[in-house]
């Protein structure tokens, strides 16, 4: 009785949230029974007829179907002069569906038929991301129908009522993309006709979609009468359609310029009261200038738009991908006299693809690579300045600030010293020297100019910390003793002393500038003029800059130097090549693949070599691994002795291939050539993946020896420990990097990751705030958005996950680890709908990448899929597909590959899989709690309360609130232990 | 699914609050929030003679301004009580209709005898669905009568309903709707034996 009390509390429960029920899976086992659920049956239809009463305006009408060839119709969505639009449900492939039906009472309309079901049979075949791909055609009832992917979302007509009109650069992102969807339904030998902003959505990923077909459709005639307000389709129709002719593709391309004009003012070119008043303005050129409505926007904007917009055909644009082009190419051409201002510019639409560095360590390390080899050959001392830094008086009259003394400098030197074009004296020999330098008698300057002479240096750098106002001051000053003048002074103020290092970075960084411009006349740089090939000392000097800042990851300000230098000399290749690395790191893809090619333009000015660095760049941002591959091999045979090319092929190999030993034998072969000692971190992480742990651990723990002020160094070795259950060792590395670079994002996420799965959540949480604070770039703050999302989504809170995690997707859609994560929350809110398309968005990204990065979220977002479907085996196989891939979070898939196998009842394999979890991790408390659990099922009571017992250990410090700990604790108390006794 | 309600910046609660005080345009602006989702229910319940266009608004206009001046009765328990409020009033006036149009004939032909065309509903569920459902909503409890009203027949998220039933969460919301709706299950199947009975 209490059984069947339970199962109709829970078909009750589904009938209340509206969810499908089966009943003929459900018989009744008593008459009584069957009667009460006849009667809740009853109630879901009612329950159903009130929300379609609900969804639109007006109630469905009473002839209208329920279904329709072989779906069910829910509700109508929508309705147009071509029929109506409906939510439907396929029982066959079990997702919901868009169907538009199309009204046959007219003759005409029938006389189509034959077109629309052509049509919709010939898009059914066309897949592509921006267009909504069409399911199916068919013909019943004297209806026809085309039934399509539902896309939840917005389209931009209602975003426009919303927020106004959009900026130039969100225009042109939102351009490009319909640009291309709109080329892939000409490539199918179709046209759109109906392209306008109702008909393109917004998903709630950030997704662009096109839709609803004008589907054999046929303008209607100028002297058909129509209403008097004109609204929609006849305001996007070229002029040469209002007279009768036939749509062509250029008669499209108006219809997106219309499109773009509406989105950066709300208004129309032409208008008119009605279609004839309408038509007279076309013919006597009555329109609006975008210039004239918008006159701040970029005029390289304005120009695509007015030439899409052109009266006659032959004015437009003569395909969309040259559209496209104009669009990406006006980004660039923009990009200096914006009045949007920088900022806005990057958080526009941003259709890059997940692109993020291996890992943990610098992601500018692979961009930053093919500039400073230009510049700077190995070896070589030979055209450094040197400099040297002494101390900095502490006049704060605060003997707890005395430390600054020698902290100041030590910062300082480890900073000028990334510089290619220093030569820093070492500290050491500086005190050494000191101590040699006669003191008394002598006055400031005349013991610093000894001190200098003696250690053969040019610069010398000192100053003061005090106290103004009660904010913490340094002022530097850059002595210049050949000439006895003060190259360079400044004052930089801070709140307290935990700003010290946010001071040094910045004097740091002044004085790098300074100096390095000094520099300029050194050989080498005179070489690397030369070589570089351009004939303007200021393209020059920019260039430079650019780099510099690049390398410091001043992006803003390195953009306007790179600009400076292309536009000083257009013909400067690596400048080119150097603002597409820059516009890559920035995320906009589009517009480094224009600077490039103005790069490629040029190439026949350089050396072969030169050549392929800057195909290979074109390669990485395209995402063409293959030729990237290809490109690397030739540049091996041509520089056999470069660290540089193995190290970037091994990299390949691991994050694409997925192939560890090829790529534990590249970076091999990059350090016995002499690659800086991170390239030992990327090694550590390949024999993490490999599941080579000793060797990973050697490798990582020599990174840190060899380079113990590299804050990435310890930020590795953090994370390996912290995959191996050393908790501890890992929170004092991560701690030691952030001693070093404060804010260094990697080693604040990593500790908000370690203190997540610790269950120290308030702890998390100020981690992964301060990481998405500190944020600089999109991508880091997409990145930080993720990482929010799966703070909430590990305390269970799923709302504020999804909106965290709709934020990052919204920066980049096809961010592999956030469309996983959405399918995990939407799978857990029970919209497995919402969570199939996420997967289904993985794949075609997979489909398309040459790249099987990060493929392992997608065989466990189709796993867990696979298990809600209750599929268990085919959820197995996906997981052990993941594995494959060698993840290097392994212990994590392996639970999940343990819970696939206890479904499907092979609970030997699944206490096997945890255990191969522990044997990795033999902290990892999740994996402590699966295994006590399935224990606890096969009755070996002790062994389960044992691994309880372990999962709590590791949650001593969690907070009381952490779910995991609670469930610990609980289950120890029910096996008959003390929780307490393990404290 | 919830309905989909226009919401000024001014919440329901301000503008009750007003309307109690007498402002003639408060109580205007409550009509016009609640008109459509009213409308809509109204047109699914009502059978066809009164369900011309200008019937039901008028019908539901009534009620409407009628409940808005009897507004001392309730108390501000979020959107949904004013919601819950309305549409308990707008049942009633419906079943008062049904009843008058199952008196009045519908045409003038009186040799026909009472001739009552079904409503939306009906023709969806079958008229004696309808019945036993209504019978055996009537006599719920008024907690259980709220909990179905709002989450079936007005489609308010489970948030809304757990602030309407005073409720702590939406789990605990959805806990006692469904638990509402084994009641009312097993009126109606009480109600149908019954009428096999009788």
């Amino acid at each position: 009785m209490r059984d069947e009390e339970a199962r109709l509390l829970e078909l009750a429960s589904r009938v209340s949230d509206g969810q499908r029920i089966d009943w003929n899976e459900k018989p009744g086992s008593s008459l009584e029974e069957q009667q009460l659920l006849d009667e809740l049956k009853t109630l879901e239809s009612l329950a159903s007829f009130h929300r379609r009463q609900g969804a639109v305006g007006q109630p469905l009408r009473l002839d209208e179907p329920s279904s329709w060839a072989e779906l069910d119709i829910l509700q109508r969505i929508g309705s147009g002069s071509f029929g109506d639009v409906y939510l439907a449900w396929d029982p066959r492939l079990q997702r919901e569906v868009a169907l538009k039906l199309m009204r046959s009472d007219d003759v005409s309309a029938f006389r189509r038929k034959d077109a629309i079901l052509r049509e919709g049979r010939i898009l059914a075949r066309l897949k592509h991301p921006n267009v909504a791909t069409v399911h199916g055609a068919a013909e019943q009832d004297r209806s026809v129908g085309v039934w399509m992917e539902l896309i939840r979302g917005r389209t931009l007509a209602e975003i426009v009522e919303d927020q106004g009109p959009l900026g130039a650069r969100e225009a042109a992102g939102i351009g490009i993309d319909i640009c291309r969807a709109v080329a892939a339904v000409h490539r199918e030998g179709l046209l759109h006709r109906d392209i306008k902003a109702q008909n393109v959505m917004r998903e709630r990923g950030g997704r662009i979609v096109l839709m609803d077909f004008g589907l054999g459709g046929k303008p209607p005639a100028v002297d058909s009468p129509q209403r008097p307000a004109l609204s929609g389709t006849p305001l996007y129709m070229a002029p040469e359609l209002l007279r009768g002719q036939a749509a062509t593709v250029r008669s499209d391309i108006y219809a997106i310029g219309v499109l773009l004009f509406y989105l950066v003012s709300g208004k129309y070119p032409v208008s008119g009261s009605d279609l004839t008043d309408l038509s007279q303005r076309h013919e006597v050129d009555d329109h609006l200038l975008l210039r004239d409505v918008r006159p701040d926007l970029p005029s390289s904007f304005v120009q695509v738009v007015e030439r899409a917009l052109a009266p006659r055909p032959r004015g437009r644009f003569q395909t969309v991908g040259e559209m496209e082009q104009a669009l990406d190419r006006s980004l660039l051409i923009a990009s200096g006299t914006f009045s949007e201002g920088p900022s806005e510019w990057m958080k526009g639409v941003s259709r890059r693809p997940t692109w993020r560095a291996l890992l943990w360590l610098l992601p500018l390390l692979l961009a930053g690579a093919l500039a400073w080899q230009w510049l700077a050959p190995h070896g070589g001392e030979l055209g450094k300045i040197p400099i040297a830094v002494v101390y900095f008086e502490n006049f704060t009259r605060d003997p707890e600030l005395d430390w600054l003394r020698q902290g100041i400098p030590d910062q300082l030197v480890y900073s000028l010293s990334q510089s290619n074009y220093l030569q820093v004296r070492s500290m050491d020999r500086m005190l050494e020297l000191l101590t040699e330098t006669p003191g008394p008698g002598l006055n400031e300057k005349a013991r610093l100019r000894v001190l200098a002479e003696r250690a053969k240096v040019r610069f010398v750098i000192g100053g003061s910390v005090f106290l103004d106002e009660g904010r913490l001051t340094v002022i530097s000053q850059v002595n210049d003793l050949e000439s006895d003048s003060v190259l360079k002074s400044q004052k930089v103020s801070g709140g307290g002393a935990d700003d010290v290092f946010e001071i040094v970075g910045s004097l740091s960084r002044e004085i790098r500038r300074a100096l390095e411009i000094e520099s300029e006349e050194s050989p080498e740089v005179k070489e690397g003029v030369a070589r570089l090939k351009t004939d303007s000392k200021d393209a020059y000097r920019a260039y430079v800059q650019c780099r510099e800042m690049l390398h410091g990851r001043g992006y803003q300000e390195a953009l306007s130097h790179c600009r400076q230098a292309v536009e000083e000399d257009p013909d400067f290749l690596h400048a080119w090549d150097l603002l597409a690395n820059l516009y890559d790191n920035l995320g906009e893809r589009g517009l480094a693949l224009a600077a490039l090619d103005n790069a490629v333009r040029l190439l026949g000015r350089v050396p072969r070599s030169d050549q392929l660095t800057v195909l290979l760049r074109q390669a990485q941002i395209q995402q063409e691994w293959n030729d990237y591959a290809e490109n690397l091999e030739e540049l091996r045979l041509l520089q056999p002795d470069e660290p540089a090319w193995p190290f970037r092929l091994g990299w390949h190999f691991a994050t694409h291939r997925r192939d560890y030993e090829a790529a534990i034998r590249e970076y091999r072969q990059a350090l016995s050539k002499g690659a800086e000692p991170r390239v030992g971190g990327y090694l550590c992480f390949a024999y993490l993946s490999a599941g080579r742990y000793p060797e990973a651990s050697r490798a990582c723990r020599r990174f840190v020896e060899q380079s113990p002020m590299d804050a990435s160094a310890h930020d590795s070795l953090g994370f390996l420990l912290m995959l191996r259950g050393e908790y501890q060792q890992a929170r004092s590395e991560f701690e030691q990097a952030l001693a070093l670079r404060p804010n260094f994002s990697h080693s604040l996420r990593n500790l908000g990751e370690l203190d997540l799965l610790l269950g120290r959540i308030e702890s998390a949480r100020d981690y992964f705030d301060r990481y998405l604070v500190q944020a600089t770039g999109e991508k880091q703050e997409k990145e930080g958005r993720w990482s929010m999302a799966w703070f909430h989504w590990e305390m269970g809170r799923l709302e504020a996950a999804r909106n965290a995690v709709e934020a990052a997707l919204r920066q980049d859609p096809q961010m592999v680890k956030g469309r996983w994560l959405q399918g995990l929350i939407e799978l857990a809110a029970g919209d497995n709908t919402a969570a199939r398309a996420a997967l289904a968005a993985l794949d075609d990204w997979f489909e398309h990448s040459l790249s099987s990065r990060f493929a392992e979220y997608r065989h466990d977002l189709a796993a867990r899929l696979q298990l809600a479907s209750n599929r268990p085996d085919l959820a197995v196989a996906s997981l052990q597909r993941a594995l494959e891939l060698g993840p290097s979070d392994r212990p994590l898939f392996l639970i999940g590959l343990g819970e696939a196998q206890q479904q499907a009842g092979r609970r030997d394999d699944a206490l096997d899989s945890y255990r191969e979890a522990l044997r990795i991790n033999p902290r990892f408390p999740s994996a402590h709690l699966k295994l006590a659990r399935l224990l606890e099922l096969e009755g070996d009571q002790a062994a389960a309360l044992q691994h309880y017992q372990q999962a709590l250990e590791v949650y001593r410090q969690a907070d009381p609130a952490f779910p995991r700990r609670g469930e610990a604790e609980r289950s120890i108390r029910r096996l008959g232990g003390r929780p307490e006794s393990v404290r | 699914m919830t309905a989909g309600l226009p919401f000024d910046e001014q919440t329901s609660l301000e503008l009750l609050r007003s309307a109690q005080a007498g402002d003639e345009r408060a109580r205007e602006d409550l009509c016009r929030r609640y008109l459509p989702l009213l409308l809509r229910y109204a047109h699914g319940r009502l059978p066809r003679q009164a369900r011309g266009l200008l019937d039901t608004q008028d019908i539901v206009q009534e009620t409407l301004i009628s409940a808005l001046t009897r507004l001392e009765g309730i108390e501000y328990r979020g959107e949904g009580a004013v919601k819950s409020y309305l549409l308990r009033a707008l049942r009633n006036r419906i079943i008062d209709e049904v009843r008058r149009c199952q008196r009045t004939p519908a045409s003038h032909t009186l040799e026909e005898g009472p001739s009552r065309q079904p409503s939306p509903l009906e023709l969806a569920i079958g008229s004696e669905a309808v019945e036993r459902f209504e019978s055996a909503f009537s006599r719920l409890r008024p907690h259980d009568q709220e909990a179905v009203a709002a989450r079936i027949e007005l489609g308010l998220s489970y948030a809304e309903v757990a602030e309407l039933l005073g409720k702590p969460s939406p789990d605990a919301a959805r806990m006692a709707v469904s638990r509402a709706l084994i009641r009312l299950v097993k009126g109606m199947a009480d109600e149908r034996r019954r009428g096999s009975t009788a």
